[in-house]
């Protein structure tokens, strides 16, 4: 029975059509009716049944990979020894990538492998992440994404997170009880940069916060930047350097203006947050998860 | 003008030097992985794509997703780059090569040659479109065709015939000019074929209507019955924009109307003695010991399951799954799916 609401394959039938005609459903056995109940799948999944544009969407969907992907999910031999011989080299080259590490990668790979495989059998279906691909992407693509989200859940399962006071507690209690005001002074300038920094942050376009993001938290390599961003390495450079110039003067015009300090005291501060304390500058920015 | 240096100014240094924060626990704004991979593929509307951006900007968890899928294309893509440089502008293999080959060179000059390498026999002899002495002396007493006007031999059970007319031979000491070396990607295992969208020109699907033409000729069979085919062969598609050249050990090269040729990798050794090109994007060649290759895309080879290790020469097709081979002792199989089962006739 077709999960698509018949409203729907009407309304859109020649989307649908030109869908199914671009997807070659018959190399892999897949029915018409499999690929619109999936396009339609993934335009409720993307919201566009309520924010419109399910056309556009429809002619935009990866079409032979959403046949791939719904001919592998039905468990048929053919469609999956392509899938194979196809997809898992690219699919363990890229969680090397992503882990850093070929033992890590190997068993993030295998992990995500298995769960395309669909280990789990409910009501006597194997049940396939695969059946989470609408096509909006293409399928190498979308395996990254899924890579990515595990080796993110990952990092987070291996890291614990001091809690966001303690650090500036500490920085500003690294005096001893003899009450060392240098360092509760430095501890003081820091905090200032801090906020000034933070301020000086969310001024910016959300997408010059990605690319400063991308290039000092990330270390991404200009190419790589432009490839998130979609820009060219050269646009990255020049608005990287606009950018930082940008944060540059809005830090010392607070400085200057809101905290009433000197050019010399404004040098202290950015020497004292580069240099002595290991301040976790981004935990005192009250925006940044 | 060139990027922040992350180490040199100290504002710089506190961006660099911030501590990475952890990525935090999923939020509802989160994008989940369809939307990302949509979001790097630049497969999402204009105003989904500012949406996004708007999260990711103070998102570490989106952040350092979107930072894992950039690495992860980056490094295919150069690892695809390094695999299409020639081997012999890599220079930590071109060097002890060209070592190499200076020894090979030296000890040949200082001895008679026993044997000629045999990829350049082959070359030398389709640059003039000569049969290679090896296989002159090797063959039957009665003298064959020139390879390039060589008419199909139809199979034992002759279901399948071979309507095309044969294609003309090509101009006697024809240079082959350009004939570059590109190192294709290895083909790694059966139907490794990534490329999508492959087309070939459907036929009626009778196979016996094969619009390809073949270029293999069976000499007459030696003592152990086998026929031994002839080395090499031009296939052409019917509308003969391109055309492969195929010889011994696995050699397969193309030319393009234009005249530019190019050495295709094969993923084979074995020796190849005829084609069929349904189109100009998909071919199929067969070999000794069962060698079936195919392309779908006019470039890239993959190797086919055979229903035999018998020796094949001939093949017709009418598209890249409808196809009929033929072996040596004359025994005919057909498959309708590419290569994935087959019947025999």
């Amino acid at each position: 029975m077709s999960e698509a609401p018949p409203e729907f394959v009407a309304q859109y039938a020649l989307a649908l059509a030109r869908l199914c005609k671009r997807a070659g459903g018959a190399r892999w056995s897949v029915g018409d009716e499999s690929i619109c109940d999936a396009a339609w799948r993934g335009a409720r999944a993307a919201g566009a049944l309520d924010r419109g544009g399910v056309e556009a969407y429809i002619d935009a969907i990866h079409a032979e990979d959403l046949s791939l992907a719904i001919a592998c999910q039905a468990g048929e031999s053919a469609p999956w020894e392509y899938f194979i011989t196809s997809f898992r080299p690219a699919l363990y080259a890229s969680a090397r990538a992503i882990s850093g590490d070929e033992a890590r990668g190997r068993e993030l790979a295998d992990s995500i492998w298995a769960e395309m495989y669909g280990l789990e059998v409910r009501d006597g279906r194997r049940r396939s992440i695969l059946g989470y691909f609408h096509g909006r992407s293409s399928l190498m693509t979308w395996m990254r994404a899924v890579l990515a989200q595990r080796h993110v859940d990952y990092i987070r399962s291996q890291n614990r997170i001091a809690p966001l006071d303690d650090h500036l507690e500490q920085a500003i209690d690294t005096g001893d009880d003899r009450g060392d005001t240098s360092d509760s002074e430095r501890a003081h300038y820091v905090a200032m940069l801090g906020k000034a920094l933070d301020a000086a942050l969310n001024s910016l376009a959300p997408r010059d916060r990605m690319r400063m993001a991308y290039y000092y938290r990330h270390d991404l390599s200009l190419k790589e930047i432009g490839r998130v961003m979609d820009e060219h390495e050269s646009t990255v450079s020049r608005r990287l350097a606009r950018t930082r110039d940008q944060l540059k003067g809005a830090i010392e015009r607070m400085l200057h203006d809101g905290d009433r300090l000197s050019q010399d005291q404004i040098r202290l501060c950015y020497d004292w947050a580069a240099g002595d304390l290991q301040i976790d500058l981004s935990r005192a920015l009250p925006d940044v998860k | 003008m060139t990027p922040p240096d992350k180490n040199n100014e100290p504002l710089d240094a506190i961006l660099r030097r911030t501590m990475r924060a952890q990525p935090g626990p999923a939020t509802p704004e989160c994008a989940d992985a369809e939307s990302m991979a949509a979001y790097s593929d630049r497969s999402i509307a204009a105003a989904e794509r500012e949406r996004l951006e708007a999260h990711f900007a103070d998102c570490m968890r989106c952040q350092v997703m979107l930072a894992d899928i950039a690495r992860a294309e980056e490094s295919a893509r150069d690892v695809t780059a390094a695999s299409e440089v020639p081997w012999y502008r890599r220079w930590r293999i071109a060097i002890p090569a060209l070592a190499a080959v200076a020894a090979v060179l030296v000890f040949v000059a200082i001895r008679r040659p026993v044997n000629e390498a045999p990829q350049r026999d082959q070359l030398a002899a389709i640059e003039k479109h000569e049969v290679p002495p090896m296989e002159l002396a090797a063959r039957a007493p009665a003298p064959a065709p020139p390879a390039a006007a060589a008419a199909p031999a139809p199979p034992a059970s002759n279901e399948v015939a071979m309507n095309e007319p044969k294609p003309a031979a090509a101009p006697r000491g024809e240079a082959m000019s350009g004939m570059a070396l590109h190192r294709m990607e290895s083909v790694p295992g059966p139907r490794a074929m990534f490329a999508q969208g492959n087309e070939s020109t459907a036929k009626s699907g009778t196979i016996g209507s094969s619009s390809a033409s073949v270029a293999g000729n069976a000499a007459s069979s030696n003592a152990e019955g086998a026929k031994e085919a002839r080395v090499l062969a031009t296939i052409y598609p019917p509308d003969r924009s391109v055309s492969w050249i195929v010889g011994k050990n696995g050699l397969v090269q193309r030319r393009d109307a234009d005249g530019t040729t190019q050495i295709q990798h094969s993923g084979v050794s074995t020796d190849l003695v005829a084609g069929a090109s349904p189109s100009a994007s998909v071919c199929w060649i067969v070999g000794r010991s069962g060698t079936i290759i195919r392309t779908t895309d006019g470039e890239h080879w993959e190797l086919i399951g055979a229903p035999t290790t018998e020796n094949l020469t001939a093949v017709s097709a009418s598209s890249a799954h409808d196809v009929a081979i033929t072996t040596a002792s004359g025994q005919s199989f057909t498959t309708s799916d590419g290569g994935v089962t087959w019947r025999r006739q």
